[in-house]
């Protein structure tokens, strides 16, 4: 438990001193939402409110692909990524402090994004904050779990920024499908969508398990 | 295995078709003071990776004194203290920051000031609050020496330890580790290096690797291993 936040804290030190990922994600985040603006229009019919979600949880992923791709990126600097595997610990709290740190970046580079587009798009997000912050928490956490296990698996290979989109995006379509199904719920029915929800949750916990239990192997060589 | 610190059997490593190391057994017991010595490409690196812990050998395993196998692989790492080409540094921290997170991760009681007092032992206490992204190649070697030291290890494993340090770093490092093998009989010290007579001066044993072969060249005779590498370099070749 102690590595766990070792690795969350040196992770969200490093990133408060370089803001290398944040500012990637969240320039290119904007940028996404700025194309949807122009793309779509900037009035909001009640056919347009349908497929809004849909479009902000292809602007947040997207970014955050970017977040994933360079997730391990600073651990290959110097071969630091060695010097974690030969800590005499459990491997799984390495995972689980890596995956925290950016499943944190994820969430508040969503928040920031969700402001944008509901400014761009003209959406009233204040009288659903609540349910809507704990949808955006709990999709960043299976984002980033999944991603965290993926990034750590094609860093060492020639081609991960092609490789790591491949592999995430067909595992993340239950965390998107949750998403995206319990966001149209929100602005549209001004109701938490149970199912979603439930999604959300069971597809949290199925990939944490599986990731915290596989990412001994993936420090191997 | 009572005084056996790492007991390798029959392991080698293959990177696809490759074969970088063929089988070979080895024991590391308390006291040794063993210099890997061979060419370029000879096995090595490879041989030290799977020492610490690192690598997982293609055939064969590894045994530490006094642990079953399911604990074997996390104290096999707790009891090494390794230092590759690499530095396994963090360049956006500084260099006590970087030996006080390796230190949490192994445990230390007081890493900071186990840090402060590596780093002063080996004249870097200037470069301290310094980001290591802005440090030279020879102070980040002389760091990565430091996060090695940190957890007082059984096995100490360097990898080419005096490569890129000016001839007043390598004389420090020399004295260290002098010291260290003297000081405590119940470690142990292996040292991948091309400089035959310094690694005559800290070890006292052989082990030489060509191609993944290897022969044990025992100690070094007229202050070095010069007579014996050339010997063993024509032997392996012939049987290749």
């Amino acid at each position: 438990m102690n590595t766990f936040l070792i690795i969350l804290c040196k992770d969200l030190m490093i990133e408060w001193r370089t803001r290398a990922r944040f500012a990637s994600m969240l320039i290119f985040g904007v940028l996404v939402v700025v194309i949807f603006y122009f793309a779509v229009g900037v009035t909001v019919s009640e056919q347009k409110t349908h497929f809004i979600p849909g479009l902000l949880w292809m602007a947040i992923l997207f970014a955050s692909m970017i977040g994933l791709n360079r997730s391990f990126a600073l651990e290959m600097e110097n071969d630091a990524i060695s010097g974690l595997a030969l800590a005499p610990t459990d491997r799984g709290f390495i995972f689980l402090g890596k995956a925290s740190s950016t499943a944190i970046l994820l969430f508040s580079n969503a928040v920031l994004i969700s402001t944008c587009f509901s400014m761009g798009f003209g959406l009233s997000l204040l009288n659903i904050i609540w349910p809507y912050l704990g949808t955006c928490a709990l999709a960043s956490i299976g984002i980033a779990t999944l991603g965290t296990l993926f990034s750590g698996m094609t860093v060492r290979t020639s081609h991960q920024e092609i490789l790591l989109p491949i592999l995430l995006l067909p595992l993340l379509v239950p965390v998107l499908l949750g998403a995206v199904g319990a966001t149209t719920s929100l602005l549209i029915e001004q109701e938490t969508s149970e199912k979603s929800l439930r999604l959300l949750v069971v597809s949290d916990a199925v990939y944490l398990v599986l990731s915290f239990l596989t990412f001994e192997f993936v420090l191997e060589e | 295995m009572t005084n056996v610190l790492i007991d390798s059997v029959g392991i080698s490593k293959n990177f696809g078709e490759r074969t970088a190391l063929l089988p070979m057994s080895l024991k590391i017991s308390c006291g040794d003071r063993l210099a890997v010595l061979g060419p370029n490409s000879a096995g090595k690196s490879t041989l030290l990776r799977l020492l610490s812990g690192l690598s997982r050998p293609s055939t064969g395993y590894i045994e530490t004194a006094n642990t079953g196998p399911s604990r074997l692989r996390k104290d096999l790492r707790g009891i090494v203290g390794y230092l590759g080409h690499s530095s396994m540094l963090y360049p956006a921290l500084s260099p006590l920051e970087n030996i006080e997170f390796s230190g949490r991760l192994y445990g230390i009681p007081h890493p900071k000031e186990r840090g402060t007092f590596l780093l002063n032992e080996l004249g870097l206490l200037e470069f301290k609050n310094e980001r290591v992204g802005t440090l030279s190649s020879g102070v980040l070697r002389r760091v990565a020496i430091a996060r090695a030291l940190l957890h007082e290890p059984k096995v100490l494993l360097l990898d080419e330890p005096f490569a890129g340090l000016d001839y007043r770093s390598g004389e420090i490092l020399e004295k260290l580790l002098s010291q260290i093998s003297h000081s405590h009989p119940d470690r142990a010290l292996v040292l991948v290096s091309h400089d035959l007579s310094g690694a005559a001066r800290l070890t006292n044993n052989a082990l030489f690797l060509s191609k993944g072969n290897h022969t044990v060249l025992g100690a070094p005779t007229k202050g070095d291993w010069s007579e014996a590498y050339r010997h063993a370099q024509n032997s392996l070749e012939k049987t290749e």
